[in-house]
């Protein structure tokens, strides 16, 4: 273990350039990173790898005397990832350290015994590192990826008034628990911004209605009428009302209508509105100015 | 009744609690809430509301563990529990919440009024309890 | 497959029930009407069982769903032709067919629809404009 840091510590120049010529022009990947930056980057991890390897040994990467080497990978990963780096090429550029590192080793271990318990030791503690890479490569997407989820939640339940006092949220897209929560916040919030009184939830755009569905929007619906709004369900489509009829889903007292259309009218009603036809045909709207006034 | 009673909702659902506090709120009780069984207990021991008003299908523990662990208490086993869920509505889930200790079981969605009611009904049974 | 026919007759859907129903029947029509009610928006289904003389809880479990589905789409389901001994049996197994009215006929059962509809419609107009 300290052999293999006395090493690198001694002859960290050679290791260095051998190392950054081993990466051939595939891994390479001057299109994406400069030969400074890369002797930078290189010359940044060799060191911290020396030092720990002195503190740590070499049996396992997860101690604090590794803690900088592993920092320092998860910015590598994160900012070669930035730059256009596949997983495996940030992994090869790790990897690729072991034949400069084996080399040197060659150079100062003569006992054949010895030497293949250094070069071992090396190859494990490169593979790890090479790996950890990789997993904080995938740690990142799949924090981005959470992100990008909340995001389309917040951008998929827009709720709209209809009218005065009538207010109907648009379901897309399938029911979780997470998604309700979201979308019960914003119903809520513009029942009680609109002070409205009726709210039409119109489940179009739900692709199927199981239990957990149905259950997800009942809840919505006692919310709602917490608050004061009584809720229209709309846009059940004839496979979903056999479905709901089937699983024994009780919408007992709750009104249903087909079409979002009907729902809005019903509302209508309820409110004590309607709508009417302007009288007149455009002809005589025009004509009564100058017949009558004459 | 004084209408300086505290109901403890608990929902891991943010926004129906919202909902229920602004409701029970609007009714003139004061409110507060817990979004899970372990925090409902703690929450419960702690601000001795005068009635719980508990959800079944909570992410740690179920409602009907969390009203046992309430009755067998002696901080917070003189507290009425009132069931309300939208997801375990048979029958039976009725006689789970009884057999548990529960005061009463309400399936969503439920009238504001007959929410009320049963929670006054709780209230006044328990204070009844109290004084005999 | 035959499938059974479903009638348009104005604001209403007929189905008229006379062979034996089977599973694979019962389920065309289930996918039959919620097709069509939701098609022509329809607020009332009329099933004419008058040729049914005797019924088992096949039968009447589909009729029940129907209604069921019906009610879903906010249509309403009348039963018509009912003979009694099927009444009889209907009750002895159970199968109330809540929410199911029932009409001696095709014509009583429409004048029953029209009626029930206006009422519903007299109950939401009765909360009048505020102004």
């Amino acid at each position: 273990m300290s052999v293999i840091s006395d090493v690198l510590r001694n002859q960290e120049a050679t290791i260095l350039s051998e190392w950054i010529r081993e990466m051939a022009a595939a891994t390479r990947r001057a299109d994406l990173m400069s030969d400074n930056d890369l002797r930078l980057q290189a010359t940044e991890l060799l060191r911290q790898i020396t030092a720990a390897t002195q503190n740590g040994g070499t049996d396992r990467i997860d101690g604090p005397e590794w803690k900088p080497v592993r920092e320092l990978l998860t910015d590598i990963s994160a900012s070669r990832a930035a730059q256009g780096f596949s997983p495996s090429e940030t992994a090869t550029f790790v990897f690729s350290l072991k034949r400069s590192l084996i080399e040197a080793l060659r150079k100062e271990i003569k006992d054949p015994a010895a030497l293949f318990q250094e070069v071992w030791s090396s190859t494990v503690v490169l593979d790890k590192l090479g790996l950890y890479t990789t997993d904080a490569f995938i740690k990142s997407r799949d924090q981005l990826i959470a992100r990008q989820q909340e995001e389309m939640l917040e951008l998929s339940t827009p709720v709209v008034m209809l009218w005065d006092g009538i207010v109907a949220l648009p379901l897309i897209g399938t029911l979780d628990s997470a998604r309700t929560q979201v979308v019960m916040e914003s119903l809520l919030q513009e029942i009680v911004r609109t002070n409205s009184r009726t709210a039409i939830i119109d489940i179009t755009g739900v692709p199927t209605v199981d239990t957990l569905v149905a259950q997800h929007l009942l809840k919505t619906i006692t919310a709602a009428r917490l608050m004061g709004a009584e809720c229209i369900i709309s846009g059940i489509r004839p496979q979903i009302a056999q479905t709901i009829v089937h699983l024994g889903i009780n919408l007992a007292d709750i009104t249903t209508k087909a079409k979002l259309s009907d729902a809005f009218a019903l509302a209508l009603q309820r409110a004590g509105r309607g709508v009417v036809r302007l009288n007149g045909d455009k002809r005589s709207a025009v004509k009564s100015p100058v017949t009558k006034e004459d | 009744m004084s209408p300086s009673l505290t109901i403890l909702a608990v929902d891991d659902n943010l926004a129906f609690n919202y909902a229920i506090c602004h409701m029970l709120q609007q009714a003139g009780y004061q409110c507060l809430n817990a979004q899970t069984g372990s925090a409902a207990i703690s929450v419960a021991e702690n601000g001795t509301p005068d009635l719980v008003l508990l959800d079944i299908n909570l992410p740690d523990v179920n409602g009907f563990e969390v009203c046992r662990r309430l009755k067998s208490n002696p901080k917070t086993q003189n507290i009425p529990v009132v069931f309300l869920s939208a997801t375990q509505t048979s029958a039976h889930a009725k006689e789970m919440g009884k057999s548990v200790g529960g005061e009463g079981f309400l399936f969503a969605p439920v009238e504001t009024a007959q929410l009320l009611t049963v929670i006054q009904g709780a209230l006044l049974r328990a204070r009844n309890a109290r004084s005999a | 497959m035959e499938r059974i026919p479903i009638l348009r007759m104005a604001d209403f859907l007929l189905v008229t029930i006379q062979v034996d129903m089977h599973d694979r029947l019962a389920m065309a029509l289930q996918e039959d009407l919620t097709t069509k009610i939701t098609e022509n928006s329809s607020r009332g289904v009329l099933i004419d069982i008058s040729s049914l003389e005797i019924v088992d809880s096949f039968i009447g479990r589909m009729l029940a769903n129907i209604a069921s589905m019906a009610r879903v789409l906010d249509a309403q389901t009348v039963v018509v032709g009912m003979q009694p001994a099927v009444a009889i049996t209907l009750v002895e197994l159970g199968m109330s067919l809540p929410g199911v009215k029932t009409a001696l006929n095709v014509e009583l059962g429409m004048e029953l629809l029209r009626e029930s509809l206006a009422e519903s419609l007299w109950e939401m107009g009765n909360d009048g404009p505020e102004d």
